[in-house]
């Protein structure tokens, strides 16, 4: 099976975390369902979660899902299980991570709506399908907020998030990401989601997330950053030494200028930055709301401490491509 | 401004004053040099031969030249040259027609002005840019480059950033122009600004307004920039004419801050769809002084907070109007 397009939509098209775990999730189930052997499954699941994971490697939640699945598929063929076994195991593992996601998801979206109040103003960037699911909820609770939406170049994911919100029946201003210190004075509160949180509170989002967080912090504004504990990365010291992906030029600059130019400008279009745990006033998780120094504490009640009970992703994906051979 | 249409305008006028609307013609510099223009052609091509006529139909033309853009002061600034000189003709008894040559001779004065100032930023800048400094620069100001490009003559290697300037992608003429200088340039969304100051060791932007504190009216997105390189300790130099130094803010009047239409940023259709999304386009932002390093003019280096300087030497003969203006106001109220 050829997964380019599924791979360059994760990679460059895809700019929530939850969308982008949806979308390798349900490749993973059609990979169980439509093998007939299971050397090929092996060699599929192989393939497409190597893939997945290289395409997007600062989203945890990709990575901590795909784990999930690759754990519980070696487990069985360790036991040496046949093809249908497997295919049930990964359809379940699956199906209970779907499930687990978006439960620990809504809980984050009800939290996150606790915290905003009747007459807030509320700022945003990119494209947070938690964020959106909180405004939900604010508006069932009968708030009446505002919220001003960044286009969020390169991409302007911005212009669906704000269609989206306004489809809720929420007053929705969209503006240019330049913009965003011009409106902060107007902001109340900054609510986003994230691709990964590091285990010393940074939190790595779409561009232009740490800038506004910076205007907020200026502003005395606070932030709020809507993360499952699945976002959580244990293993890595992200920082800015994780490869962070580029946007490919010609999706955003006029080709004519790029031919124009060819040799003489370099764009540079990173797609996420990393903000600072001291701009962030609280993550929120599914277990609650913590300040970003204190991800530490999760970190150790979901791997023990010292974390022990993550397993490289790499090593087990060795082992997998062993079993399809 | 109140005044009934009763003057015939020569149409190079109004066209000038729709090329500033439209912003086909853009930035401080050239804004206010087409606006001197405008002046001297009213002048040359009026058929008045009555004095106090020809004062209310310089005036006239002022206004609709002025009504054209809010924020960008190098016009009314420009406008209050060739006037000023006007006035203080008039007063002393000149005729028609000597009144005339002085609204000419102004305006070529100013434009000439105008265009020496913004080479001499560049010569008085480039002297702040070291061997080997990576420059950001934001929007596309003629002072700005001036000072990149007379660094880059000088032979010191320097790297340029320029952000693309959403929402109308002024970055791209910056990046146009300094590639023609002989620069490569690295391209940048504005929203990676900060991702990217790590690598940068000076900012330098233009200004369309300088207030009489200090601060500085440029195009969106500077004071975000301001406040990242300060953050991470960048030094943050503002390219600014004199005639960009705004009188009006020494009386407290506020600069307005002008918001553009919301086509600029979303197609009409977008709009169409969403009647629920209000865009908001404002063009310009208020960077603090305590954000500017300094601030580079035709006649020196200035720390921002002294922006006064520059006012009452240069634009005392506006503040003092502005003041008598004002004073006789209060006195007409209390009668």
């Amino acid at each position: 099976m050829s997964y380019g397009r599924i791979i360059e939509d994760l990679k460059l098209n895809i700019y929530s975390a939850t969308d982008a775990f949806h979308t390798v999730m349900n490749v993973t189930r059609e990979i169980a369902m439509k093998a007939r052997e299971i050397t090929d499954l092996v060699r599929e699941l192989y393939t497409f979660s190597k893939l997945a994971i290289e395409a997007r490697p600062t989203s945890a939640l990709l990575l901590n899902g795909i784990r999930e699945v690759v754990r519980a598929t070696l487990t069985t063929l360790r036991e040496g299980r046949g093809l249908s076994e497997v295919r049930n195991t990964i359809l379940s593992t699956v199906q209970n991570l779907i499930n687990n996601i978006e439960n620990a998801n809504t809980l984050v979206a009800q939290f996150m709506a606790k915290r905003v109040e009747d007459g807030d103003t509320i700022m945003t960037h990119s494209y947070s399908r938690v964020v959106l699911e909180a405004m939900k909820y604010i508006v069932s609770e009968g708030k009446r907020i505002r919220v001003i939406v960044t286009e969020s170049r390169p991409g302007n994911e911005g212009h669906k998030m704000a269609e989206d919100i306004a489809s809720l029946g929420i007053e929705t201003v969209l503006i240019v990401d330049s913009a965003a210190r011009y409106f902060m004075k107007e902001v109340d509160k900054v609510l986003i989601g994230s691709e990964a949180v590091a285990a010393n509170g940074a939190v790595i989002n779409k561009v232009g997330t740490s800038q506004i967080a910076l205007a907020a912090h200026e502003a005395r504004v606070r932030v709020f950053v809507a993360a499952i504990t699945w976002k959580i990365s244990p293993e890595t010291v992200f920082g800015e030494l994780v490869k962070i992906a580029e946007k490919r030029p010609e999706s955003f600059i006029p080709p004519e200028k790029l031919s124009m130019w060819a040799g003489k400008v370099e764009v540079h279009a990173p797609l996420y930055d990393v903000t600072p745990p001291e701009y962030i006033d609280a993550i929120i998780t599914e277990r609650g709301l913590v300040a970003p120094q204190a991800i530490i504490f999760i970190v150790r009640e979901l791997y023990g401490w010292p974390p022990r009970r993550f397993e490289e992703i790499f090593t087990l994906l060795e082992e997998l491509r062993k079993y399809g051979c | 401004m109140g005044v009934e249409r009763r003057f015939e305008v020569p149409s190079e006028v109004l066209k000038i004053a729709d090329d500033i609307r439209s912003m086909r013609v853009r930035g401080a510099g050239r804004i206010a040099r087409a606006a001197a223009r405008a002046l001297m052609i009213a002048a040359e091509k009026c058929s008045i031969s009555d004095r106090n006529e020809l004062m209310k139909y310089m005036e006239y033309c002022s206004n609709i030249l002025l009504s054209t853009r809010p924020t960008a002061v190098s016009l009314p600034n420009a406008i209050a040259y060739v006037m000023y000189r006007l006035k203080t003709a008039y007063e002393q008894g000149k005729s028609t027609s000597e009144l005339i040559d002085v609204v000419i001779k102004a305006a070529t004065e100013f434009i000439k002005y105008s265009e020496e100032a913004t080479k001499k930023i560049g010569e008085i800048g480039a002297k702040l840019i070291e061997d080997g400094d990576v420059v950001l620069t934001h929007c596309n100001s003629a002072a700005a480059v001036a000072v990149i490009v007379q660094a880059h003559r000088e032979g010191k290697r320097i790297g340029v950033y320029a952000t693309e300037t959403r929402p109308k992608f002024q970055g791209y003429i910056t990046t146009q122009w300094l590639i023609e200088a002989g620069l490569r340039v690295h391209l940048i969304p504005d929203s990676a600004v900060r991702y990217f100051m790590k690598k940068i060791t000076k900012v330098v932007v233009g200004a369309d307004t300088v207030a009489a504190n200090g601060a500085v009216i440029n195009k969106v997105g500077t004071s975000l920039i301001a406040l990242a390189a300060k953050e991470a300790g960048v030094p943050f130099y503002v390219a600014a004419e004199t005639y960009k130094f705004s009188p009006a803010t020494v009386t407290g009047e506020l600069v307005i801050i002008e918001e553009r239409d919301p086509t600029e940023v979303v197609p009409e259709d977008y709009l169409k769809r969403n009647p629920r999304i209000t865009v908001r386009n404002p063009s310009f932002d208020v960077t603090p002084p305590e954000y500017i390093t300094a601030i580079i003019t035709e006649y020196g280096v200035i720390p921002p907070q002294a922006a006064i300087l520059i006012l009452r030497e240069h634009y005392g003969w506006a503040i003092q109007e502005k003041v008598m203006k004002l004073s006789k106001e209060l006195e007409d109220d209390r009668e």
